[in-house]
């Protein structure tokens, strides 16, 4: 017979932290499940956060609205990233949370504007994104409209502390427990932790245990292992930065690379929160400040920077205890990367909640997905870097080194062919890698010979027609500042009726 | 940089596959682009013997334009909603794989997960009860699902049944009504070129030389190009699907008209009962390894439900596939790529998304090995999915006749597979595909007629008390047998919607 799971004990900080332990009474609690979290430490201040679209699902599941995060944590919407500085040459890119124009005889747009390009086409592949038009025009996407060219998804930034105060507050009131202060002892007997003991001498008990810290946790279980991924994402410093709030506030986030590392420039509500992500044998904390006001003079002000060693456990899941998000996959925070992370792992967690309170093949199973999950944003992560054309260390390093296997057969068939394989649990879809790839400078040597079954005048026609289309979209689109002005007003409504998992 | 002149594809043999290969080429592709031409002799028989589909055949039937009721028409054609296994998991057993769900999610929990934990608490429903496409089935109905997707008759899909014979004639008018050009004859000699070792050409008994620069082979079984010329290796799958022979006859069409296939299990392999509108299609399964031809034609013979109508045919196979079933420029499609019995109905299938990824891949004059592995890459995940999925029918029983059935439990599977039996014994989760044979309802109605029963359950079930979730279940019973007895039989649909017209019974049976 089973014995289920009574108590879960939730270890870690921030945002992370309560999501987590939001997440878990949402799914369980109404069953019975005791969600226990361990605040080991305060947020850490000036910290933002950037979510994919796909968090929006996420918030929606925990009963949190767009009007109070955009109240209560300064949320702006984001309707991708803009990448800036990587080719060296002053030239840019979005990446837009967006397909490009449509396919058209069943062959994807891609190949279409490859093909136009050979013609003499100029316009960049950018300008056929519904999402990166608007981005760019500081409109925001609201509700579903099915007469729009396309559906763009909307991400968010965030401030962090105000972020983890909303979801502390709402994973207290839905019945979850805190205790704070680090984790001093752990009291464990082979593969199964009894309890961990915090700081000040409380005891925590419990049958499972879910580390969503440091890493320390599972680390120190037997059999622990970390695969390391600085080879192929080298910067090892994260530092996070606040400057003034932009006049106008763009609906993107925009990543710019400078000599040691790169500057990601983040709007919120009441100011910009930056970060500087960097090679510590390359720059200082105080020379990124100066890029970063070289980027955007906007009056900086440094926190305390970050050690980061990006790598995932290879055994995310040990006996009862459970890594998520950066204890199980650490990766720097270029493109929403962290958040995705996190999210990923607490959708698995919950399918493969155990069964049984002495476990069984969900470990395996789980660290088979999150191992396919952290390895494919990793790799969108390394193309970045594999792919810069700039001149200096740690660049040109970044460039020389051998890309993992699944992104060298991805560079490899995209450049010979502007196909993008794909494979279970990838966390992009092609539209976005298509999106990086070209805006880093890999264009298709050959597109789909069946896009020349539209012959180039009616090509020419199809491109206006969507660029028309476009437009029209945009232009009935509220700019974004107007959107925020609009939630600020707007009472506090209670957020929507909180979903389940599926 | 444009591909200045139309790409010559020969296809060389028909049957199914090179009709299906051949149709979708030149629907997809305008003359500019390709010249698609198809070489196959009447001498060489293809097997037909009614065939069973399942519902992404429509995919192609829509993309390649085809009429359904003209098709249903022109080649006997009848409806499917799954498969019947009987006697598969134990002798007297009997479950269906329908194209549909086992009823709907309660509170977020998938629903077979509040069926196990209604069944662990003593509430033993029949999970049959809840599928909507099996209450039909086992009723003998059909109709279309309902477009609402808010409708209990909504929750299913549907496939055909035909004769793959005149499906490939069918299809043949199709693509010579498109401009696809077809030339009878045997093949005698293929020549590579020297420099490239690409196959450069054919040549015919009549002395024609066919060049091209991309070819198929639909050569069946021998793979001519793909195995004889380009000795692209094979690779067996026989010990864990060891049947290697079938026998297949047709018989008169019974009182009984399914819309589903029947699959039972024999001794030493498993009997097939396809129902077309004239006649029942029916062949047995074997392994040579555990019963004589002669025991086999003599069971298959004792087993049918109306009167013979031929002298049964022998069939011989191997289960595996090519390793790279497209090399060079040859891509190989059907029994020329590979063979995976027709248990679940898939060999159509596997034609389809060769064919379907040869056209996102589409090769230009110069070879691009990048395109070649990532095809092979798709096919290739294909062919193990479905492998896994077929192996799991034979691995998971307890039946006590029979060295097969023996065998097949006690042999080591696949890991992939392995692992999926295990969290599906220990929890219910099952497989659930980005894309890619078999969704998520198959593998739950598979695993849990072949008797594989979850000792856990999903957590979430226990957010809705178990009254409650009774209840709910017992409302979504209820809304499925309400329902299903207003549906027309399926014998009265298809003779109102697509009936093959009168003919003289001596044509029809031709």
């Amino acid at each position: 017979m089973s014995r289920p799971v009574r108590t879960v004990v939730v270890v870690g900080a921030g945002a992370p932290l309560w999501l987590t332990a939001l997440a878990l009474r949402k799914a369980f609690g109404a069953g019975g499940l005791v969600v226990r979290a361990v605040e080991t430490a305060p947020p850490t201040p000036g910290l933002s956060h950037a979510g994919l679209p796909a968090v929006g699902n996420l918030h929606q599941l925990l009963g949190l609205s767009d009007v109070e995060l955009a109240r209560r944590c300064g949320a702006v919407p984001s309707l991708g990233q803009r990448f800036a500085g990587f080719a060296g040459d002053g030239s840019a890119f979005l990446h837009p949370y967006d397909t490009h124009g449509h396919a058209v005889d069943y062959v994807d747009f891609v190949h279409h504007w490859v093909l136009a390009r050979r013609r003499g086409l100029k316009t960049a592949l950018e300008d056929f994104s519904l999402g990166a038009a608007a981005a760019k025009q500081g409109r925001i996407v609201e509700g579903d409209d099915p007469g729009r060219l396309s559906s763009p998804g909307v991400g968010l930034h965030v401030d962090a502390v105000a972020y983890a105060a909303l979801l502390r507050q709402r994973a207290l009131a839905d019945g979850v427990s805190v205790e704070q202060g680090a984790v001093t002892d752990v009291e464990r007997a082979g593969e199964r932790i009894e309890a961990v003991v915090v700081e000040g001498g409380a005891v925590v008990a419990g049958d499972l245990f879910v580390d969503v810290g440091d890493g320390a946790l599972i680390g120190q279980m037997p059999g622990a292992g970390f695969e390391s991924w600085s080879a192929w994402l080298p910067f090892d410093r994260v530092l996070p930065l606040a400057g003034q709030r932009l006049n106008t506030l763009p609906a993107y986030a925009h990543i710019e690379a400078v000599e040691g590392g790169w500057v990601g420039l983040y709007p919120l509500q009441d100011r910009t929160a930056g970060l500087a992500v960097y090679d510590s044998e390359a720059a200082d904390a105080q020379a990124m400040v100066r890029r970063a006001e070289a980027v955007s003079p906007l009056g900086w002000r440094q926190g305390e920077a970050l050690v980061l060693e990006p790598g995932m456990q290879t055994r995310p899941w040990i006996g009862n205890c459970v890594a998520l998000g950066a204890a199980a996959i650490a990766l720097d925070p270029s493109d929403a990367a962290p958040m995705h992370a996190l999210q990923a792992g607490l959708s698995h967690l919950v399918t493969l909640f155990p069964a049984d309170i002495d476990g069984g093949p969900e470990a395996r199973a789980y660290g088979a997905a999150m191992a396919a999950h952290g390895r494919s944003l990793r790799d969108f992560q390394a193309m970045h870097y594999h792919l810069n054309r700039r001149s200096g260390a740690p660049w040109e390093a970044a460039r020389r080194v051998e890309p993992p296997a699944d992104l060298a057969y991805k560079l490899q068939l995209f450049g010979a062919r502007g196909v993008v394989p794909t494979r279970e649990d990838e966390a992009f879809q092609p539209a976005n890698w298509a999106a990086c790839l070209i805006g880093h400078g890999v264009i298709p040597q050959a597109h789909d010979p069946l896009a020349e079954g539209v012959s180039e005048a009616e090509q020419i026609q199809i491109f206006q027609k969507i660029l028309g289309r476009i437009a029209v979209d945009v232009g009935r689109m509220r700019p974004l500042e107007s959107r925020l002005a609009a939630m600020a007003q707007r009472p506090a409504a209670p957020g929507p009726a909180p979903l389940r998992f599926t | 940089m444009e591909t200045s002149a139309p790409l010559d594809i020969v296809i060389v043999g028909g049957g199914t596959a090179g009709w299906m290969v051949g149709t979708a080429l030149v629907s997809g592709l305008r003359p500019h682009q390709a010249r698609v031409r198809l070489v196959e002799s009447d001498e060489i028989a293809t097997v037909g013997v009614g065939e069973a589909t399942i519902p992404a055949m429509r995919d192609y039937n829509r993309f390649v334009g085809i009429d359904e009721v003209e098709m249903m028409r022109e080649t006997n054609g009848t409806f499917k909603l799954g498969i019947e296994f009987l006697d598969w998991g134990f002798k007297g057993s009997s479950y269906h794989h329908p194209f549909g769900v086992h009823g709907a999610a309660i509170g977020g929990a998938g629903f077979h997960h509040h069926w196990n934990r209604a069944r662990l608490a003593g509430h033993d429903f029949d999970i049959e009860q809840f599928s909507y496409a099996i209450a039909a089935a086992r009723d003998d109905r059909f109709e279309f699902p309902n477009p609402d997707p808010d409708k209990i008759d909504s929750t299913y899909s549907y496939a055909y049944h035909f004769d793959a014979s005149l499906y490939a004639k069918y299809l043949r008018k199709v693509a010579e009504g498109r401009g696809l050009k077809r030339t009878e004859g045997k093949v005698v000699d293929v020549t590579r070129d020297p420099l490239s070792g690409d196959v450069a050409s054919i040549t015919l008994a009549s002395g024609e030389v066919i060049r091209g620069d991309f070819f198929v082979d639909c050569t069946g079984f021998r793979g001519l190009l793909i195995g004889q010329t380009l000795n692209s290796p094979f690779e067996e799958w026989t010990d864990w699907l060891p049947c290697d022979r079938a026998w297949a006859v047709p018989c008169a069409r019974a009182d009984r008209f399914t819309p589903f296939t029947r699959s039972t299990a024999r001794e030493a392999g498993w009997q097939w009962r396809i129902p077309l509108q004239h006649r029942t299609g029916n062949g047995y399964v074997y392994s040579s390894r555990y019963i004589s031809d002669d025991e086999a034609a003599a069971t298959l013979m004792a087993n049918l439900d109306g009167e013979a109508l031929a002298e049964p045919r022998q069939i011989r196979f191997k289960a595996g596939r090519r390793t790279a079933s497209w090399t060079r420029n040859v891509m190989a499609a059907g029994l020329a790529s590979g063979f995976l019995e027709p248990l679940e109905s898939t060999s159509i299938y596997l034609v389809q998304i060769a064919v379907m990824n040869l056209l996102k891949l589409f090769p230009g004059k110069r070879g691009e090995p990048a395109l070649v592995e990532e095809f092979n890459r798709r096919v290739d995940m294909e062919y193990d999915r479905v492998r896994d999925f077929l192996i799991l029918h034979y691995h998971a029983n307890t039946r006590t006749d029979g060295e097969l059935w023996k065998h097949c439990r006690e042999m080591e599977i696949p890991e992939s597979l392995k692992h999926k039996l295990e969290l599906f014994r220990h929890r219910g989760v099952a497989p659930n595909y980005h894309d890619g044979l078999f969704a998520l309802p198959s593998w739950i109605s598979v695993l849990l007629g072949q008797g594989v029963l979850p000792g856990g359950y999903d957590r979430m079930v226990d957010n809705v008390p178990l009254p409650q979730a009774l209840a709910e279940m017992e409302r979504q019973r209820s809304a499925i047998a309400r329902r299903v007895p207003a549906m027309p039989t399926h014998a009265d649909f298809v003779a109102s919607h697509c009936a093959i017209p009168e003919r003289p019974v001596a044509e029809a049976m031709a």
